[in-house]
C-alpha cells in the first residue's frame, strides 16, 4: 500500500500546482489583459459617468492599484481559503450569491456524474459482448448522433417531448433557490436526462475504444482459448483493462458536465450555479465569474484525482509507472 | 494403420481486408498426426502457421474465417461443435500456451486467481482440492514458493516464470493436445533450454499429442519428431523430421535448412582483415566506460541514477576487424552500441576513435566524426521514417554529408541499392510498403551513404526470419570485406556473431565476461558464463 | 545470389501509380456510408456557408412583416418576431460560428501542433511545463472559459476567433505530444540525431509529416466542439448577439414561442445539429481510415 499513498500524495501535490495555475489563468483572464476588474466591471459607455479621479479612489478602496502579483498572490490565498469576497460595486458577499445556487447544482450533477459511467459501463459491456454486431452498431450510431447534438437542442427536445406533447413535467421551473433538497430533486428529472445524454455519448465512446483494444489483446485471446466464457472475458478479464482511457477521460467529462449544467439551467431556469454565472458575466460581476471558474476548475481537478486513485486500483501496472501518463 | 488423433483436411482460412477482398491465410491444409506424437510447424512470418496451429482449437482471429474444410480431433469434428461445446474443448481436451507470456496474462488478476478460474471451470475440484491441484501444477512446473508466487500480478514475476505460469495453466485440464505457439521467443536462450526440458517431460506424461510453431528450426528439432513446412499459407511438405532433415523435398526446405545459423568453431574466417594496410592499427576504435540510466523523477527533477546498465567496460575495436558483442536482454550490450554511436549519452570513462576522444552526445561530435561512425538498428520497421519514401531516406546522408545535389543523391543511391542486391524501383515506395529484409536493407545503404568507417550493427538481423537474415549476414560480410568496414556487431545469437565476428566480447550484466579470438573463444570458453550460452545452443541443435 | 532470388520475398506488387486516384485511408473511409453521409452534410453547410446572402431568398436584416408570421408562398418558414425572413436568417446562421471556429481552430493547431510536438520530443522540464499549464487550462470546462475570455476580449470575429484559438490549444497539445513521444522513441528519430540533425529539421522533416492524419482528425473534431460551444455561448447569450442571424441565439429566441410556434426553434435545431453531425460522422470515418483511435484524441 506504500508506493499506492506515496502515488496519491504526489498526484495530491500535483493538483495543487494545476490549481495555482487555474488561479492564474482566472486572474488573467478576468483582470489584466485588457485592463483591470473595475475597467470590465465598468462598460465602455458607462465610463462618461466617472471622473478619472472616481476611477482612482474606487481602484485605492478596492486595492486594484498595487502590483498585479501582489493582487494575484491575495486572490489565490483568498480563492483556495474559499473566501470569495465581496462584489466591486455593492459590496455584497460573493459567496451569499452562489452558495443556494451551488448546493442546487450539486444535487443535479452529482447525479448525472454518478449515472452517467453506469450507463456507460453498461451499454460498453452489451456492445462488446458481439463486436461490430447489430446492437453494437446501433449503440455506438445513436451515441456518434447524441454526442454532436447541442446540449441545449437536447433540453429543449426534452421540453418539446415530454413537457409540451406527453405532459409529464413542467417546461420551465418556476422554483426559488432557497428551495429544500427533495424539491429541488423532484423537478431535476429532465435537466439530469438532458445532462446525462452528452456525457454518456463521451464515456461510451472511450469505453468502446478502450473495449476494442483490450479484445484484441493476447491475454483475452489466451483466455478464450483456455474456454473461459464470453461474459467473463468482457465482464471480469477485458472490463477492468478497457476502463482506464474513459477514467482517463474524466477531467474532460467533469468540464463537459460543468458546461452542461450551465448551458441546461439556462434552458429549464433551474435556478442553479449556471443561471448564477450567466447573471455575473451579462452584469460584469468579476469576483463572482472569478469564484465560480475557480470552483468549477477544482471540481474538475477532484474529479480527475478521484479517477487517478479509481485506475491505479483497477490497474496494479500503474503503480509502477510512476512516470506521466 | 492407426486412426490419427488430428486429422486437419483441405481447411482454408480467410480473413478480408480493409478493401473487402478474402485473402487466404491458410490453403487447403491437410494433417494427420498420431496420438502422443509431436509435431513441429516451422515457417516464416505470415506462412500460415499460427492460424493453421489455432485452428486446432477452433478458433480464427477477429476477421477470419474457415472457410472450407474439416479439423478432427479424435472423433470430434472441431468446427461444428457449439459454443458450449467449444468452450469445454478449449482449455478441456486441447490447450493452448501462446508467445508472450507477459501479454498473454490478465494483468489486472493475481496469479492464482487466473488458475483457479480455470480449475473451475475445466474440472470438478473446488476449493481447497483446487487449491492443491494449482499447488500441484505449480510445483510439477518448477515455480518456487507457491503461495507468494499465487499472490503476484503478472507484470511482478519473471519472464521465465510467466511461460510455466501459462503452461501450468494449460495444463489445469488434462489436455490430450497440446499446441503451442513459438512459447520461447519471448525468453533468453538459457531460459529456453528449461522450458523446453520441461514441455518434453510434461507431454510424455500426459501421452498428449503436441504440436509445435515456431520459426527456429532448431527449437523444432529439439522438440518434435514430425515436421510440417509451411509457406504462404500451404504446407510444402510433411514427414518425419529425420526424413525432411536428410532430404528435403522442396527447395524452400533446402534453403530453410541451410539458413540456420550454426556455431561453426571451424567455420570460414569472415571478411578478411586487411591486417597490413596503413589504416590496420590496434585500438582504432576504443572504449572505457560505465554508464547508469536514471530512474524517472519527480515534478521539476531529474531522479536518482538507476543500477548501472555498463560497469567499466574496456574494449578496443582493430581497424577492419569485426568485433562481436554476445550477451542476453538486460546485458547493456544496446546500450554499449548507442554510447558509441552518441545517441545514448552521460556515461562516465572516454570512447575514442581514430586517435581522437570522441563526444557523449553526437550532437557535440563533428560532423565529420558523425559521418565516419553509423549504425544499423534492430527494428527495420522502427529505423525507417514512416512518412518518407526511399528515395529521401537515402539521399538525405548524401546531401548532409557530401552537399550532393538531388539528382546526384539519386544516381548515389541506385548505386548503393545495386550493392545490397535491390532493384532503383524501390526508390519510390515507403518503408512499411518494403518486406523486413528489404528494410534492413535500405537501413545498411542509409548507413553506408555516409561512407562510414566504423558500422555499429545493434541485433540487425533478430527481427528477420531465417533464410532473410541468412541473406542479410552474408550481404554484411561481403560489404565489411569489399569497403574494408571496421565493425561493432552485437547479437543475442551467438551463431550469428561466430559467422561474422573475427573477435567476440561476452557481456553479462553489465559486465565484460570475456573477450577473445572467435575461434579460441567458441572452443574453448574461459567462463561459466560462456559455456552456458553455448549449451543453449548446442540443446538447440539437438543430438543428430 | 542474384537480386532474381529476392523477388519471390516483395509483398503483393502495390498497385500501380496511375490507378491510385486517392490516398488508401481516404479510399477505405469512403467505404463507410456513415462517412459519406458526414462528408456530404459538411460540403452543405460550407457551401451554404459562402453562399447563403447569395442564394437566400431575402436580406437578413430587412423588416418584411409586422411581426411573426406562419410559413407562407412568399416566406417559407414564415417570418420572425421582428418579421424579419426566417428562412434567410436560418441560412446565414451558422456563418459567424463556422468562420470563428474554423480560424481559431487552425491556429489552435497550428500552435498546438509545434508545442506538443518540441515538449513530446525534448521532454525534461520544459515538457512537464507545458503540460501542466495544459493541465490548468483544461480544468476550467471550455464553455466557462470561453465566456470569460470573451468578457475580456470582446465579441467580434477576430476576438472570438483568437480565444477560440486559446481555449482549444491545450488539448491539441496534448494530443500531438502523446503521438509525439511514441514517435521520439523509434529508431528513426536516432538515425536522425546520429546524422546530427538539428532540432527543426527533426521536429519538422522527420516528425511532423507523420502527424498529418492526426492533425487531420484534430482539427475537425476541434471545429465541431468549437461550433457547439460558440453556439451555446450565443444561446446563453453571452455571444454572438443581435441583428446578426446564429442558430444558439435564433433557438434562445424561439424558446418564448416554444409552446405555440415550435418549429421555429426546431428549424435552427437542427442546422446546427446538422453541421455537428455531419463533421462528427465525416471525423468518424477519416479517424478509423487513418488509425486515429479514440483512446489517441484523449490522452
Amino acid at each position: 500500500m506504500n508506493p499506492i499513498f506515496s502515488m496519491v500524495l504526489r498526484r495530491l501535490a500535483l493538483s495543487g500546482v494545476i490549481l495555482l495555475l487555474v488561479a492564474g489563468i482566472v486572474f488573467i483572464g478576468t483582470e489584466v489583459l485588457p485592463g483591470d476588474a473595475l475597467e470590465a466591471t465598468i462598460p465602455q459607455d458607462e465610463r462618461i459617468y466617472y471622473t478619472d479621479e472616481d476611477f482612482d479612489r474606487m481602484r485605492a478602496e478596492l486595492g486594484l492599484d498595487r502590483p498585479p502579483l501582489v493582487r494575484f498572490g491575495e486572490m489565490f490565498v483568498n480563492l483556495v481559503t474559499f473566501d470569495f469576497g465581496t462584489t466591486i460595486l455593492t459590496r455584497e458577499p460573493v459567496i451569499g450569491y452562489i452558495w443556494h445556487p451551488i448546493i442546487n447544482s450539486l444535487l443535479m450533477a452529482s447525479i448525472a456524474v454518478i449515472v452517467t459511467p453506469l450507463v456507460a459501463i453498461a451499454l460498453g459491456a452489451v456492445a462488446a459482448l458481439k463486436p461490430g454486431g447489430r446492437r453494437d452498431g446501433i449503440i455506438s450510431g445513436v451515441t456518434l448522433f447524441s454526442y454532436s447534438m447541442p446540449d441545449f437542442v437536447v433540453a429543449n427536445i426534452f421540453i418539446i417531448v415530454f413537457a409540451l406533447q406527453l405532459g409529464l413535467a413542467p417546461a420551465i421551473l418556476l422554483i426559488p433557490e432557497t428551495a429544500p433538497a427533495w424539491q429541488i430533486l423532484s423537478v431535476s428529472v429532465l435537466p439530469v436526462m438532458a445532462l446525462i445524454v452528452s456525457g454518456v455519448a463521451y464515456q461510451f465512446r472511450l469505453l468502446r475504444a478502450g473495449m476494442q483494444e483490450t479484445l484484441r489483446s493476447e491475454f483475452i485471446e489466451r483466455a478464450r482459448l483456455s474456454g473461459v466464457p464470453e461474459w467473463r472475458l468482457v465482464l471480469v478479464h477485458a472490463l477492468p483493462v478497457a476502463l482506464v482511457p474513459m477514467l482517463n477521460g474524466t477531467a474532460q467529462f467533469v468540464a463537459g458536465i460543468v458546461s452542461g449544467v450551465v448551458v441546461i439551467e439556462a434552458v429549464f431556469k433551474f435556478p442553479g450555479i449556471g443561471l448564477e454565472l450567466i447573471r455575473a458575466i451579462s452584469q460584469r460581476e468579476v469576483p463572482t465569474v472569478q469564484a465560480i471558474t475557480f470552483l468549477a476548475a477544482f471540481a474538475v481537478i477532484a474529479g480527475n484525482l478521484l479517477a487517478d486513485i479509481a485506475v491505479l486500483a483497477l490497474d496494479p501496472r500503474a503503480r509502477r509507472m510512476t512516470h506521466d501518463k | 494403420m492407426m486412426t490419427p488423433h488430428i486429422h486437419i483436411s483441405g481447411l482454408d482460412v480467410t480473413y478480408s481486408t480493409d478493401l473487402g477482398t478474402e485473402v487466404h491465410a491458410v490453403r487447403d491444409a491437410g494433417l494427420q498426426v498420431l496420438r502422443g506424437e509431436t509435431l513441429g510447424i516451422v515457417g516464416e512470418s505470415g506462412s500460415g502457421k499460427s492460424t493453421l496451429a489455432r485452428s486446432l482449437l477452433g478458433y480464427a482471429r477477429p476477421g477470419a474465417r474457415f472457410a472450407k474444410g474439416t479439423v478432427r480431433l479424435g472423433d470430434t469434428d472441431v468446427l461444428r461443435l457449439d459454443p458450449a461445446g467449444l468452450r469445454a474443448f478449449r482449455g478441456g481436451r486441447a490447450a493452448m500456451v501462446p508467445q508472450n507470456p507477459l501479454s498473454s496474462l490478465t494483468p489486472h488478476m493475481p496469479i492464482g486467481r487466473q488458475l483457479a478460474e480455470l480449475v473451475r471451470l475445466h474440472t470438478d475440484l473446488r476449493d481447497s482440492a483446487a487449491k492443491k491441484r494449482i499447488l500441484w501444477l505449480m510445483d510439477r512446473t518448477g515455480l518456487p514458493e507457491p503461495d507468494k508466487l499465487l499472490a503476484r500480478y503478472p507484470h511482478e514475476i519473471s519472464g521465465g516464470q510467466r511461460q510455466r505460469v501459462v503452461i501450468a495453466a494449460a495444463l489445469i485440464g488434462r489436455p490430450e493436445l497440446i499446441v503451442l505457439d513459438e512459447p520461447t521467443t519471448a525468453l533468453d536462450k538459457t531460459v529456453e533450454a528449461e522450458v523446453l526440458q520441461l514441455v518434453a517431460e510434461l507431454q510424455k506424461e500426459l501421452n498428449a499429442t503436441l504440436v509445435y510453431v515456431s520459426h527456429d528450426l532448431n527449437v523444432i528439432r529439439a522438440m518434435c519428431r514430425k515436421i510440417a513446412v509451411m509457406k504462404d499459407g500451404k504446407i510444402l511438405e510433411q514427414g518425419l523430421l529425420s526424413r525432411v532433415y536428410s532430404r528435403p523435398a522442396t527447395a524452400y526446405t533446402q534453403e530453410l535448412i541451410r539458413a540456420i545459423p550454426r556455431i561453426e568453431p571451424q567455420g570460414p574466417k569472415p571478411g578478411s582483415r586487411p591486417a597490413h594496410t596503413a589504416l590496420a592499427s590496434a585500438g582504432f576504435a576504443t572504449t572505457s566506460v560505465s554508464f547508469s540510466y536514471h530512474r524517472p523523477g519527480g515534478l521539476f527533477r531529474r531522479g536518482p541514477d538507476g543500477p548501472p546498465a555498463l560497469q567499466d567496460i574496456t574494449l578496443d575495436i582493430n581497424a577492419g576487424e569485426t568485433l562481436g558483442i554476445v550477451g542476453e536482454s538486460g546485458s547493456g550490450k544496446s546500450t554499449l552500441a548507442g554510447l558509441v554511436a552518441g545517441i545514448v549519452s552521460g556515461h562516465s570513462g572516454r570512447i575514442t576513435f581514430d586517435g581522437q576522444p570522441l563526444a557523449g552526445k553526437a550532437a557535440n561530435r563533428s560532423k565529420d566524426m558523425r559521418r565516419r561512425v553509423q549504425m544499423v538498428f534492430q527494428d527495420p520497421l522502427s529505423s525507417l521514417n514512416p512518412a518518407q519514401k526511399v528515395n529521401e531516406i537515402l539521399a538525405r546522408p548524401r546531401q548532409l554529408y557530401f552537399g550532393r545535389s538531388a539528382a546526384e543523391a539519386r544516381a548515389d543511391s541506385i548505386a548503393l541499392l545495386k550493392e545490397v542486391e535491390l532493384e532503383p524501383d524501390i526508390l519510390n515506395r515507403s518503408a512499411r510498403q518494403l518486406s523486413g529484409g528489404q528494410q534492413q536493407r535500405i537501413a545498411m545503404c542509409r548507413a553506408l551513404a555516409a561512407e562510414p568507417e566504423l558500422l555499429i550493427c545493434d541485433e540487425v538481423t533478430s527481427a528477420l526470419d531465417v533464410t532473410i537474415q541468412a541473406r542479410v549476414l552474408d550481404l554484411l560480410l561481403r560489404i565489411q570485406k569489399e569497403r574494408g568496414l571496421t565493425c561493432l556487431f552485437i547479437s543475442h545469437d551467438l551463431a550469428v556473431i561466430g559467422k561474422v565476428s573475427h573477435r567476440v566480447a561476452v557481456l553479462q550484466m553489465g559486465r565484460l565476461q570475456e573477450i577473445g579470438q572467435r575461434d579460441a573463444l567458441l572452443n574453448a570458453p574461459t567462463t561459466d558464463y560462456t559455456r552456458k550460452l553455448l549449451q543453449g545452443h548446442r540443446h538447440d541443435a539437438g543430438a543428430t | 545470389m542474384t537480386s532474381d532470388t529476392f523477388a519471390q520475398f516483395r509483398p503483393p506488387a502495390a498497385p500501380p501509380a496511375k490507378a491510385r486516384r486517392l490516398p488508401l485511408p481516404l479510399r477505405r473511409a469512403l467505404r463507410s456510408p456513415m462517412t459519406v453521409i458526414g462528408l456530404v452534410l459538411v460540403s452543405f453547410h460550407l457551401l451554404l456557408a459562402l453562399f447563403a446572402p447569395v442564394i437566400a431568398p431575402y436580406s437578413v436584416s430587412a423588416i418584411l412583416t409586422t411581426g411573426l408570421t406562419p410559413p407562407s408562398g412568399a416566406h417559407w418558414l414564415g417570418t420572425d418576431q421582428i418579421g424579419r425572413d426566417y428562412l434567410s436568417r436560418l441560412m446565414s446562421g451558422g456563418r459567424i460560428a463556422l468562420l470563428v471556429s474554423l480560424l481559431g481552430v487552425f491556429a489552435a493547431v497550428v500552435t498546438g501542433a509545434v508545442l506538443g510536438l518540441f515538449a513530446g520530443y525534448r521532454g525534461g522540464w520544459l515538457d512537464d511545463l507545458v503540460m501542466r499549464l495544459t493541465d490548468a487550462v483544461m480544468a476550467v470546462p471550455e464553455l466557462l472559459l470561453i465566456a470569460v475570455l470573451v468578457l475580456t476580449f470582446g465579441k467580434e470575429i477576430w476576438s472570438l476567433s483568437i480565444v477560440v484559438a486559446i481555449v482549444y490549444t491545450p488539448g491539441v497539445v496534448r494530443v500531438i505530444r502523446a503521438r509525439t513521444v511514441g514517435l521520439a522513441a523509434q529508431d528513426f528519430i536516432r538515425a536522425a540525431e546520429l546524422r546530427g540533425e538539428s532540432l527543426p529539421r527533426i521536429l519538422f522533416r522527420e516528425l511532423a509529416p507523420n502527424l498529418t492524419g492526426l492533425l487531420a482528425v484534430e482539427l475537425a473534431i476541434r471545429c465541431s466542439s468549437a461550433v457547439l460551444k460558440i453556439s451555446a455561448l450565443s444561446f446563453l447569450g453571452l455571444g454572438i448577439s443581435q441583428p446578426t442571424p446564429d442558430w444558439g441565439l435564433m433557438v434562445q429566441e424561439a424558446m418564448t414561442v416554444i409552446f405555440t410556434d415550435p418549429w421555429f426553434l426546431i428549424a435552427p435545431a437542427i442546422g446546427l445539429s446538422s453541421l455537428v453531425i455531419g463533421i462528427n460522422f465525416a471525423v468518424d470515418g477519416l479517424a478509423r481510415a487513418y488509425g486515429v483511435s479514440e483512446t489517441d484524441t484523449n490522452p
